[in-house]
């Protein structure tokens, strides 16, 4: 499946905030927290579970002035590793 | 690239920003003063006339914290089961990105609230525990039933894999319980934690302090039960209290005070916004900018390195928010004391 499409959201079992640019993200049922850097934090914010990747990476490559190639791949890997870590599901 | 860093360094220095610039990332909630139990030494017995905030106004006052950056709720009460609108409110804070804990008798949960509550995710449902023997519990919530049904509460919550947290409030009649209610914490897989802070009640009444243990019998409690004694590194660590800081508390009235210990009054949320309080309460500012060397006792005292001074304490008991608490006094007396004990015992090789 072509991951531009795939429209990831932020699981339910966290809670989270951004501190001057920074996400800070509770994974409530591990009791665990987390803390983004300043792109990570971007894609959390802009992750409302109705944008697919590929509407998320046109935002990055706006703010960051990032190419195409380097935001799909960013964004793809931070999905990835969130989903490992329980913070995001993707439809 | 690895984007996710959850190192606990992080973290902690998100924390100390939220101190440094005044942001509020916690705020403690009291949701209302009605409660099923009796508990004989409630500090919340008082205040109780005045209109509680409804669902309706609550919302906004989410939204708000919210929009100033608040991460953590902690709902208490009273029983904050009693409010009808309890779920109501305390989903449509989750909606909006908060951590939740509870603080909660537990006696009004059954299977069907219990799933509702692990819905919620909380961090943690805290509850009080006042003695493994249920009389003694009963007498002291002035209830009967109520251990049974906080303890069948908690093994539900844990069921559903909710942190439970046992609170000991140590007092004169229940000090012995202490091992005991451990254990049952630890039966049970709940957390467990103690304190021996009973307070005067909002009112301004000073009864509970009754119950409250002197300084000898704490000695004898940390010596008993053979406790770790908390000494700092530096002496100013935790002298200064962080009322105020990156933390709010509300009351189920709506009025507003930098903790729930310190009764300094900074405004209303009927009459002003809470992002004003939070910005112009002279109040406020006043509290938030307690330095060391404006407590003049405390400032050069030889046992500040035992002592977890409270404001609020030295306030509402001594009177001068400035000055010493004499109950921490007495607490870090007795832990200094027992220190210098074990000191000369290494001393002479015992
Ligand atoms: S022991 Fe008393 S006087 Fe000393 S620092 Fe603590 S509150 Fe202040």
């Amino acid at each position: 499946m072509d991951m531009k499409t795939r429209i990831p959201a932020r699981s339910g079992k966290t809670a989270s905030r951004v501190i001057d640019g920074e996400a800070v993200i509770v994974l409530l049922d591990k009791q665990e927290t987390i803390v983004l850097s300043d792109v990570g934090s971007r894609i959390w914010e802009i992750m409302d579970g109705k944008k697919d990747i590929g509407e998320i990476s046109g935002a990055i490559i706006s703010e960051f002035d990032a190419t195409h190639e380097e935001a799909l791949k960013d964004i793809t890997e931070f999905v990835e590793d969130m989903v490992q870590r329980g913070a995001v599901e993707v439809k | 690239m690895r984007e996710a860093d959850k190192g606990r360094d992080q973290y902690l220095r998100i924390y100390r920003k939220t101190m440094d610039n005044s942001i509020c990332f916690l705020a403690h909630w009291e949701l209302t003063y009605k409660c099923n139990l009796g508990c004989r030494h409630c500090y919340a017995a008082g205040r109780k006339d005045g209109k509680e905030f409804s669902y309706e106004e609550a919302r906004p006052i989410i939204d708000e914290l919210r929009d100033m950056g608040c991460l953590y709720l902690i709902f208490s009460g009273g029983e904050i089961l009693m409010r009808d609108d309890f779920f109501d409110i305390a989903s449509y804070a989750r909606g909006q990105g908060f951590a939740l804990r509870l603080m909660t008798n537990a006696t009004l949960i059954d299977e069907a609230v219990s799933e509702k509550i692990a819905s919620l995710y909380p961090l943690a449902v805290e509850t009080s525990i006042y003695a493994a023997d249920k009389d003694l519990h009963d007498a002291i919530t002035s209830s009967a039933g109520s251990f049974d049904k906080t303890i069948k509460a908690a093994r539900l919550l844990k069921e559903r894999n909710v942190r439970v947290i046992f609170k000991f409030l140590i007092m004169n009649d229940n000090i012995g319980e202490f091992r005991a209610v451990r254990s049952l914490a630890g039966e049970i897989g709940a957390d467990f934690v103690f304190d021996f802070c009973v307070v005067g009640k909002n009112d301004g009444s000073k009864a509970p302090l009754r119950y409250r243990l002197d300084k000898e019998k704490i000695k004898d409690f940390f010596i008993s039960n053979d406790l770790p004694l908390g000494k700092k590194e530096a002496d100013d660590e935790d002298l200064l209290c962080i009322a105020g800081l990156n933390n709010i508390f509300i009351t189920p009235h709506l009025d507003v005070y930098p903790c729930i210990g310190l009764d300094v009054k900074l405004g209303n949320l009927r009459e002003g916004s809470l992002k004003d309080i939070w910005r112009s309460s002279e109040e406020l500012n006043f509290v938030r900018n307690i330095n060391l060397p404006d407590l003049p006792k405390c400032k050069s005292c030889g046992l500040a390195q035992f002592c977890f001074r409270c404001s609020g304490i030295a306030l509402s008991e001594d009177n001068d928010i400035l000055g010493p608490s004499n109950f921490d006094c007495s607490v870090a007396a007795a832990v200094s004391e027992i220190a210098a004990e074990k000191e000369e015992l290494i001393n002479n090789g015992k």
